[in-house]
């Protein structure tokens, strides 16, 4: 019965988490397209269904949500953000779970499960939502962001809000049920537009700990009423949410999210919040800018599994993670002033140097994820498509092994070769070199018959 | 067991009738179609992934996803192709006897067609193929324009367990403009309906249970090299089927069944 119930939990976490990854996925405006795996060789996809795992979104879920059901309520939201800073809700996914009944009996619970997720993915595509804005975001209209949080309290989808109840799957532990409430009418309404407030975005900016203490009344408040857009934009200015202002005031420039090239907003922009605290008004681009061929996502990663850093700045991004219940996560390009070349050098050296501090070793991206060894150190859990060692020094890891650290340091150790005093090869005199080593030939060779006689003797 | 009949009406142009067939039977697949089946033994089996294809209609403007499986989408574009070839062949020929749609102009000057139907049908091969006859052939009444996705064998021989009839209402707009406001009306549309099949799938209703290895082929279609959607049928229905007198054999099965039922 215990063992069960630990299935149905299990069935229910990889769910939820294969749920927002398709439907985030969805958003993206790219094609998707996975191919059918006619036999399972050695890898098993849950639910019989192929969906890839983005790397940012579970380090996203891993951050923000400790919670799946039937333990919690899992929503996953999107909106709607222009230039001007106007955020539209547009679609909230809900999960939810109650109580069971014993006299159900129904075993394919599995199996329906995968139907309801196909039924997700099928959904996805048919709101106005994905017709009208998925593929038309562009830095100068819109783009789509998501946030996910552990209650059923979804932003009002206003006048012309529809609701449909995806799948209701009944069974011994609980009734699974999955609602979508979208928009119909797409217009600003004026509540929503929200009001930018400096002042005490700057308060809240200034006062770390303030943050801290915030968040139990932001959760409080998020279990307790719906959200207005306004309240979103205050946690967005304080570290909760990223927000994209055209403002010309230093306030809605450090607030507005810094991003090109159209990848998403990671962890490294997420610890801008922090950073930009302590930085000039001026907007810097950071690494999460400059990047572009690096490895995608490498730094929210690294904020969501290295619990090593457990510098001033790692507690503000853990006091951040719980406060962003409301994070608004990029999906699209995002407007961002464009930093000019002439201003860009030395903080591209900058950044770069510290990009070099923190590296990923290894990526291995897993099928089955009930065949991963958990790795202490990275408190991996089995949800999880994506394993990596983390360094907190390049060459200084136990896992890559003493040896190949020590020959980095002889590496750095190594004397310079164009060095004055260096033996240049092409003025030795070969016939006085040749003699010297046929001399320790011969001296070998003597040693290696006197070793001989002894061992024959 | 009661075969679960679920009808869909939707308003199109003449022009958008392939993509609005498509997209709803192709969501109704990928619901409807698992993984190869891979028998261990008898009994336990190990069933592969099921792989989507994000797939943008010409003349609707809409993306839906499918079964990213070729021989599966040829196998039903095949048959909604033939449906859109009756569909025109119906509008162009005066002689030919159709339906007219039921419903209102959607917009002003969109010209009445006809109204057209096809259905989606699954079920099941049965082991005594004369005990459900009845069942397997009451909604569309026979095999006008019928193909099987399997062997070519006739609907007759197995017990449907869930029908899917979508109606049609074809007009014909003239201008750009109009055409222009048909892609997204019927988009919105189609969205509706999918999102109300969703709805209806996913609240416990009967499917066949798991079968044994070897029967496989009473339950799946087994000829689709990377997936195995449930046994299905397509039937097309452009224009009304014309009553033709009965033979011998049809006038004796009906009395048959006549005795049987009383």
């Amino acid at each position: 019965m215990e063992a069960d119930f630990l299935s149905y939990k299990k069935f229910l976490k990889f769910f939820s988490v294969r749920m927002v990854q398709s439907l985030i996925q969805s958003r993206l405006g790219d094609e998707v397209e996975s191919k059918c795996s006619p036999y399972c060789i050695n890898t098993m996809d849950w639910f019989n269904m192929r969906v890839d795992e983005l790397g940012e979104i579970s380090a996203y879920l891993k951050s923000n949500i400790k919670n799946y059901p039937p333990l919690s309520t899992l929503t996953l939201e999107f909106l709607l953000y222009t230039p001007s800073g106007q955020c539209l809700p547009l679609e909230a996914w809900i999960l939810t779970t109650s109580e069971g009944s014993e006299d159900c009996t129904r075993t394919e619970l599995y199996h329906e499960m995968s139907t309801l997720l196909r039924s997700v993915i099928v959904s996805a595509r048919m709101t106005p939502m994905h017709r009208l804005y998925v593929k038309k975001q562009n830095q100068e209209t819109f783009v789509i962001m998501y946030r996910v949080f552990e209650n059923d309290i979804s932003s009002d989808m206003g006048k012309g809000k529809k609701t449909r109840k995806i799948g209701e799957l009944t069974s011994k532990f609980g009734t699974i049920s999955l609602d979508l409430h979208y928009r119909t009418s797409m217009h600003f309404e004026e509540p929503e537009i929200a009001p930018i407030t400096p002042v005490e975005d700057e308060k809240e900016m200034e006062d770390g700990d303030k943050t801290v203490v915030d968040e139990s009344s932001l959760q409080n408040k998020t279990t307790s009423e719906c959200v207005p857009i306004a309240d979103v934009k205050k946690r967005k200015a304080s570290g909760s949410v990223e927000s994209a202002t055209s403002g010309g005031s230093s306030m809605s420039r450090e607030a507005a999210p810094r991003f090109i090239l159209g990848q998403s907003t990671s962890s490294e922009d997420s610890r801008h919040s922090d950073l930009q605290n302590s930085c000039d008004d001026d907007h810097k681009p950071s690494l999460a800018d400059l990047r572009n061929h690096s490895f995608p996502f490498v730094n929210l990663l690294q904020s969501a599994y290295n619990p090593a850093n457990g510098t001033k700045k790692n507690a503000s991004s853990t006091s951040l993670s719980k406060s962003w219940l409301f994070r608004i996560f990029f999906l699209g390009p995002i407007f961002s002033d464009s930093p000019k070349p002439s201003e860009e050098a030395p903080v591209v050296e900058k950044v770069a140097e510290s990009f070099r501090a923190a590296k990923i070793d290894e990526v291995v991206f897993e099928e089955d994820e009930e065949e991963e060894l958990p790795i202490d150190s990275m408190e991996l859990s089995e949800d999880s498509f994506v394993h990596f060692n983390q360094l907190s020094e390049f060459g200084a890891a136990p896992s890559l092994g003493n040896e190949l650290g020590d020959y980095l340091k002889q590496l750095k150790t190594a004397p310079d070769m164009s060095d004055p005093g260096d033996i240049d090869i092409c003025k030795v005199d070969l016939k006085t070199e040749l003699e010297k080593i046929n001399i320790q030939t011969a001296n070998f060779n003597n040693f290696l018959k006197h070793v001989n006689s002894f061992s024959d003797e | 067991m009661n075969v679960r009949q679920n009808e869909l009406r939707l308003t199109v142009e003449l022009r958008q009738v392939t993509d609005a067939v498509e997209c709803i039977f192709h969501s109704l697949l990928l619901h409807r179609t698992l993984g190869r089946f891979q028998y261990n033994d008898e009994k336990t089996f190990s069933i592969g992934s099921i792989g989507i294809k994000e797939v943008n209609c010409e003349q609707i403007d809409m993306t839906y996803v499918r079964v990213n499986s070729t021989e599966l989408a040829m196998c039903v574009d095949e048959d909604i192709r033939q449906f859109k070839y009756e569909v025109e062949e119906a509008t162009c020929s005066g002689s030919i006897p159709r339906r007219t749609p039921t419903v209102g102009s959607p917009t002003d000057s969109a010209v009445p067609l006809l109204s057209a139907q096809i259905g989606l049908q699954f079920y099941t091969k049965s082991k005594k193929p004369n005990s459900v006859i009845g069942t397997a052939v009451s909604w569309f009444g026979g095999a006008t324009g019928a193909t099987s996705a399997g062997s070519g064998l006739s609907i007759d021989e197995g017990t449907s367990w869930e029908e899917w009839k979508l109606i049609l209402d074809v007009f014909r707009v003239e201008s750009i403009d109009e055409l222009q406001k048909m892609r997204q009306r019927v988009a919105d549309d189609i969205g509706e309906k999918v999102l109300d099949i969703c709805e209806h799938i996913n609240h416990n209703h009967y499917t066949p249970k798991m079968p044994s290895r070897t029967e496989i082929p009473e339950v799946f279609e087994t000829r689709f090299s990377d997936c195995q959607p449930y046994l299905f049928k397509i039937r097309r229905q452009a224009v009304p089927k014309m009553e033709s007198k009965q033979t011998f054999t049809q006038a004796a099965l009906s009395r048959w069944r006549d005795i049987v039922a009383a």
